[in-house]
Parts: C-alpha cells; structure tokens; sequence
C-alpha cells in the first residue's frame, strides 16, 4: 500500500504529477497535524476554564445580586426581519427573564411578514406619537411602539440588515449593557443573571461576556420558557447539536481561557453599551457582525491603552433554533464563512503583532490558518485525494487509512466535549443521550464535514463574487 | 523523503487515535451513568430535605428532633437546602434554622473551612461563619484576609452581618487598592446605608491614593446612601469636580443627589463649568438638578437645557423637567421643542 510506486514508471508528466500530489499530501499532513495539535491545545484549555469557572462558581457571595442597587441594567435587544413564527415565543421568553432591571427592545426591521403585527396584538404596544428627538444612526424608523405595563419597546424601521437593527436598539436603549439575542433564541430563565457575572465580580474591567447556544429543535418549548431538553430526531439537527456542543463547551471555553475569544454569540451576547457606542457601534460592512464586534473591541481598547477583560461563561444558555434543511444550512454556513473572512480582512493589520496579545499573537492567526484556510484546505485536500486515486497514484487501501485517521482525530475532538458536557454542564442527562451525541461525534466527519468544506468553498466564492445577500432560513417556530 | 513514510505516519497516528477513542468513549460513558446515578440519588434526598427544614419553621417538632431527622438523610442535601434558606429568611425563621444548623455542628465545619489551604473553601468557610454568626476574633480575620482581595471581600460581608460596619468598610477600602466586586460594593453600601460615615471619613483619608476605577466605584456606593450627613463630610466630593477624568467629575455630581437640602453643598457646585463640560459630566448635572427638583434647580435644568447641543444630554434634561412638573418652555428651539413633543408623546403612551 502507498502513493504510486508504479505510477512514476509512466514518463515524465506522470512524475511530475506524482512529486506534486506527494508533495501536496504532506502539506495536507502537517497543516493537519498542526491544525488539530492547536485544537487539542484549545481543549486543554477549556477544561482547565471550566475547573476554573466551576471553582469560582462553588463561592456563592453572601448577598442577593438581584436586589443589588449595583446590578447593572440590561437592555435585552432582538433584531427581527420575517421572524412571525418565533416572535412572540422569543419576546415572552425575555420578558419572563429573572432579572429585575431588564428592559427588552425589540427592532423590526422591515420585516415583509407579520412579525410587527403580531407583537402589537400580543402586548398592547402603544405608537409613541412624535419623532424621536435624536439623530439616527441607522435606516429610517418608522414608528416607535412601547407596553404601558411591561419595559418592552418595539422599533418599527426600514431594513437595513442585522447590524443596522442592533445599531438602532442601541439608540433607543439607555442601560449600561446591551444583550443582543437572535429572534429564534429562548433565554433559560436566569441566564441573564449568569451572563452578566463576568461583569459583576470585575465591574470595572469587564467590557464583554457571552453565553452558550445550545440547539434548541427537539426541546419542549411552552410559553417561552424551555421545559424538557431532547435531542431532535432529525439527522442533520443532531450533527449541528454536536457541533454547538464541540464550539462552545470547547472553542469557546478553551480561546477564551487562552484571553483569544474572538467570537461572542450574536444569539447571546452581552457588551458594555457606552464600549459598543465609543467604538463606532456593529459594522454594516460585514455579514458576522458579532465576530466583526469583537475583535474590533480587542483592537480599539489596545490601542487605547485600556485595561479590559472579555469573558465567554458556558453555564448560561440560549436555545436556538437551528436549520432543519440543508438548503437553509448550507446558506447559513455560508455567510458565517464569508463573515468570516470580512472580518479577518478588515482587521489584518492586527495579525501576528504582539501589541495586541494573545489575540494578535495566536487567535487571529489561528482563525486564519484553521477556520478560514481550513475548509479551503480541507476540500483540495479530498480533491487531490480522489485525482489521485483515479490516476493510479493512489489506492484504496491508502484512501482509507487517511480518511481514518481523519475521522478519527476529528472524533476524538468531539468526544472530549462530550466529556466536557458530562463533567461540567449536563443539559443533555441521560447516558443515552450522551451516547447518540457521541455517535453523531463521529459520524459528521463523514459526508457532513466534506459538505462543509464544499460549502465553505462556496463562501468563498460567494466572497470573491461580491455577493453580500443575508441568506435567511427558514423558521418553523417553537414546538 | 521516502513516499512509504506517509503510510507509515498515518499508521501510527491511526493507532493513537483508536486508544484515544478507546479510553476517551469508555470513560465518558461510565462518567454520565455515574452522575447520572448521582444526580438521581440528590434529586430524590432533595424534597425530603426540604420537607423536613419548612417544618423545622413551626414551632412543633423540637430542634433536637429536626436534627437527628436530618442527620439521616444525604449531608450534601442538608447542607445545600440550609444554605438556600438561611440566605433567604430573616428574623425568627433565620434564628430557628441557624439553630438547627447549630445542632448539626455546622459551625464546627465552617471553621474547619477556614483552615483549609484552598481558597474556595476558605471562601465558603466566610460564607458560612456569616450565615451562621459564629464569632470570630479581628485578629483572626485579619490573619485569615493576607493578601487575597476575594477573602477580604468576605471577610467584610462577615464584619457588616457582626455589625462592624466601620471595620468592614476599612477592609474593603483600606486593605486592598485594586477596584471592587459588585459584592463589594453592595457590603460597603450595606454597612453606610444607614449612617455614611465611615465610608465618607475612610474615603477622605485615603482618596488620594486610589485608582480611578476605585474613586469612581465609592462614588457610586455614596450616590445610594440617602441618609443626610454634614456638609464637611462630602467636601472632599465638591474637590473631584477638577478631577481629570470626567466619569468622575460626573459621579462626584451624582454623589450628592441625596445632599442638595444643604445650601453649603449646592453652592459648592459652579454649574455654569458643570454644562460647559463634556456630555457625561452634563448628563450627571441634568440628574442631580432633577433629582434636587426645588424651584432653582428646574430654572437652572430649563435654562441649560433649552441651550444644550447634544441630543441625548438636551433629552435627560427634559425628562427632568418633565418628571418634576414642570411647565414646557415657550423660549424654544427647534431642537428643545422635538425633544419636548418626544418626551411627552412618551409618557401619553407608557
């Protein structure tokens, strides 16, 4: 078994094309080896993070943050476009939050359907009869709704995308901090007062924290509030709920760990709102803004000289409604891709400078090497693979020892979250729960992870092309 | 670079992933059925636990018999279940449990916390001796804060429950110069809600030697502590109105909020630098002069208001206005008369 020993007896061209796809086949070898050494580095990480935060979390201050006058307010915004199915369900679920100075501002954001209706014949909602006095800094708002009874305010404006719906809840917001959560998201009931913690231990240096998202298909979901966690029985839904375990409980957890956390959660995210003003507010420029916003955040405050802290905490959950079909998946994926790389082109000139940390240092890098080039490499890489084959330099046996070790390394990876959930967070309980994620854990590598390198590719070309489209899915609403 | 040599690094690394899968699969499987187990076991202690502690409430069963009714049951469960009340109750209820916790020698275990050489349990020992009002010695607590901001933030929530209020604010202001918890900002505020005096006599001594961040966060603390004191003791306040950060200048505006009825601190304020300041600091002045709300103060919100440029400051001055009654100015610019129309369309339909 190996690469071509016969096939370099077939003349020049066929040695050349053999010395190039070996040469490329150890590239492929060491950029894996490299990428998932990485990763198991960030693995590491996470669980020293979550003994460390499990150790925090066993000191419980003797006092009531909730009856705190210091407890922070909270503005809890949604930008909803098309989100009829799941508005109301969302809005109730930030309404019911545990949280006692919590105002929730909802932007509809020239959503084509009935999501503004139907959040007016829901809760009263009142039309504020004059303009607002202040200049805007997103599309036109149309009109400004707010519940005599309840601290909930909905704007009514022209679309203008998500970061342009964000920007316009940060205008009509006055709490110090600002939770942005995705229309098709419902917030455990005390998660607000988990994810603010960060900002509550270290007041003053805290600018950021996130939350996990966890996949929310397959739960009981009633009256905005999730009553029994499940997995779905749904193939594709189980992959993506393994993929969320994986980047949260270990991605997540581990770079933030590592003072790297480039990413917190558009669906649950909560930022200082006078850091995300003093920064110019989210980007309409790209199509990841949450990404976009916090590494501009990173970059800003270093150059500012300012002492800040950034924290990702995994106790806290939203659950979120992920696509049940692969058309919606396949667009969702590749805007996040093309984010992706919007991101790490507007701010290249961070990368590999020390003055930036380890964010400089490592996360920016890392990202490059391993989520953006990745999947590029990745898909040439089963490319080649195959080309191989079919020109007999290659054979099956040799095919099959690399997808092994592939699956393998990428098994392993998915597994040590699972480990992570059952030591550390437990929403999914039952052993055989944990069992069919493990199943999953190996079975994406398998088709699902060579059709997101094909997506990723697609991104990428998407990217190249220009296209700038949101690439919406479907919603199904709660069940 | 011989081509074999792939196949062979791809064996070897087949075979590392198969033990890596093998051990890994094994043991996350036996760890969830064994927390799973765990969890079921606490779960079904838990109501019986909980049963047994809202009866210890009425004044039926003897303490003595609640205990060794507990003492039956998963320790681990007793032990979370008092914590939850205790942390919740007062008054006779509190008593009653802190008594049966007594029995269970509770207090004997949070002081074996305290000797413990890791500092949650530290932690939690702190926590317990101050649900638990055990008794500890300043020497003892001063032996037990060393270095550790977090023990000292305890060990001043222990202080305020004992009813030393001026030694817990002298812990938390004196003893570390790095800024506070939340925590800690809601014990100092506990311990001079009542009386201010320790924290504004221990802040004028040592102001000067904090980091912004510390000045700005006993600001806050005094901004919440409505009880009237003497004039002399916020002078060193009307001072950080030159300081060079203007969140501070800013806080040390809303500091007094709760201070306007003395004639010597209101005078002490030059409004007309306070509104030809940055927007925070006019934001704060907005506040307090609404907050005041006597006559002169809505002149003065009127009078700087009607000028102000920037929309949000102008917007938090009306609101003022608006909230103390007072009357809507005929002298208005185009900007002013918005921002009037907005708050009272506002308020007709919140």
């Amino acid at each position: 078994m190996g690469l071509g020993g016969g096939a370099l007896e077939g003349g020049m061209m066929y040695g050349q094309l053999s010395s190039v796809l070996v040469a490329f086949s150890w590239f492929v070898l060491v950029y894996f080896a490299a990428v998932n050494s990485t990763y198991l580095v960030v693995h590491a990480a996470s669980f020293a993070g979550i003994a460390r935060e499990r150790t925090e979390n066993q000191w419980n201050p003797v006092y009531s943050p909730d009856s705190s006058p210091f407890l922070p307010s909270v503005a809890v915004t949604v930008p909803a476009y098309d989100e009829q199915e799941v508005i109301v369900d969302n809005v109730q679920s930030l309404l019911n939050l545990e949280y006692p100075n919590h105002e929730v501002v909802v932007v509809n954001d020239g959503s084509t359907d009935e999501t503004l209706e139907r959040l007016l014949d829901e809760y009263d909602l009142e039309r504020v009869e004059s303009p607002p006095p202040f200049e805007l800094s997103c599309e036109r708002v149309r009109d400004v709704y707010v519940s005599p009874y309840l601290d909930l305010t909905v704007v009514d404006k022209e679309n203008g995308g998500k970061s342009d719906a964000l920007n316009a809840a940060l205008e009509f917001s006055d709490s110090e901090l600002f939770c942005s959560v995705d229309a098709d998201s419902v917030i455990e009931r005390a998660a607000l007062l988990e994810v603010v913690k960060p900002f509550l231990r270290d007041p003053e240096r805290t600018v950021a924290s996130g939350g996990s998202v966890r996949v929310a298909n397959g739960c009981e979901i009633d009256d905005g509030e999730v009553e029994s966690v499940a997995l779905s029985p749904l193939p594709l839904v189980r992959m993506q709920t393994m993929e969320y375990v994986r980047a949260f409980l270990a991605g997540r957890v581990g770079l933030s760990g590592l003072n790297s956390l480039l990413i917190i959660s558009g669906a649950f995210g909560i930022f200082r709102a006078d850091v995300l003003r003093d920064v110019g507010g989210y980007s309409t420029e790209t199509v990841t803004e949450d990404m976009e916003m916090v590494v501009r955040i990173h970059t800003t405050l270093v150059d500012r000289d300012r002492d800040y802290r950034m924290k990702f905490i995994p106790q806290p959950v939203v659950w979120t409604q992920v696509p049940e079909d692969v058309a919606s998946l396949s667009n969702q994926r590749r805007r996040w891709y093309r984010g992706l790389l919007e991101t790490l082109t507007m701010h290249r000139h961070a990368f590999g400078r020390p003055r930036y940390g380890a964010v400089g240092v490592f996360a920016l890098p890392f990202f490059f090497v391993a989520e953006a080039l990745g999947p590029l490499v990745e898909g040439l890489g089963y490319v080649s693979v195959a080309a191989a084959f079919l020109l007999g330099f290659v054979d099956v046996g040799f095919m099959l020892l690399f997808l092994g070790v592939a699956v393998g390394v990428g098994a392993v990876l998915s597994w040590l979250s699972v480990l992570a959930e059952v030591v550390g967070f437990r929403r999914y309980q039952s052993p055989w729960e944990i069992a069919t994620l493990m199943v999953y854990g190996l079975l994406e590598n398998v088709v699902y992870r060579q059709w997101k390198a094909y997506v990723a590719w697609r991104g990428f070309v998407d990217l190249l092309r220009g296209g700038s489209g949101w690439l919406n899915a479907e919603r199904v609403g709660f069940r | 670079m011989s081509v074999p040599a792939v196949d062979t690094v791809l064996w070897y690394l087949l075979g590392g992933v198969g033990v890596a899968l093998s051990v890994l699969g094994t043991a996350t499987l036996a760890l969830s059925v064994r927390m799973r187990l765990h969890q079921l076991e606490r779960e079904g202690a838990r109501p019986e636990v909980r049963r047994i502690v809202l009866e210890a409430l009425d004044s039926e069963p003897s303490l003595e018999a609640v205990a060794e009714e507990l003492e039956r049951r998963d320790r681990e469960a007793t032990i979370e279940v008092l914590e939850k009340y205790l942390r919740q109750l007062t008054g006779g209820d509190r008593e009653r449990l802190r008594e049966v916790a007594l029995k269970l020698d509770l207090d004997d275990r949070a002081l074996d916390l305290l000797e413990s050489p890791l500092l949650h349990r530290r932690l939690e020992g702190l926590n317990w001796v101050t649900l638990l009002d055990v008794k500890l010695q300043e020497e003892e607590i001063a032996e037990l804060v060393g270095d550790d901001a977090k023990v000292a933030e305890a060990a001043a929530r222990y202080l305020h429950q004992d009813g030393r209020d001026r030694k817990a604010t002298e812990t938390l202001l004196t003893t570390h110069r790095q800024p506070l918890s939340t925590f800690a900002m809601d014990t100092l505020y506990q311990a001079n809600s009542g009386d201010p005096t320790p924290i504004l006599d221990v802040s004028r001594a040592s102001s000067a030697e904090w980091q912004t961040s510390k000045t700005l966060q006993v600001l806050k603390v005094v901004e919440h502590c409505s009880a009237s004191v003497p004039s002399a003791r916020v002078d060193w306040i009307s001072d950080l109105s030159s300081h060079s950060s203007p969140e501070v200048r800013a806080a040390a505006l809303r500091a007094v909020r709760h201070q306007g009825w003395q004639t010597v601190v209101r005078e002490s304020i030059d409004w007309s630098s306070v509104f030809s300041d940055v927007a925070v600091v006019r934001r704060a002045g907005y506040r307090t002069l609404g907050e005041w709300g006597d006559a002169a103060s809505l002149r003065l919100l009127s009078e700087y208001g009607s000028q102000e440029t920037d929309d949000r400051c102008r917007l938090t001055a009306v609101q003022a206005l608006h909230e103390n009654g007072a009357p809507r100015s005929h002298a208005e610019n185009e900007g002013y008369a918005r921002t009037w129309d907005w708050v009272e369309a506002l308020s007709r339909a919140g």
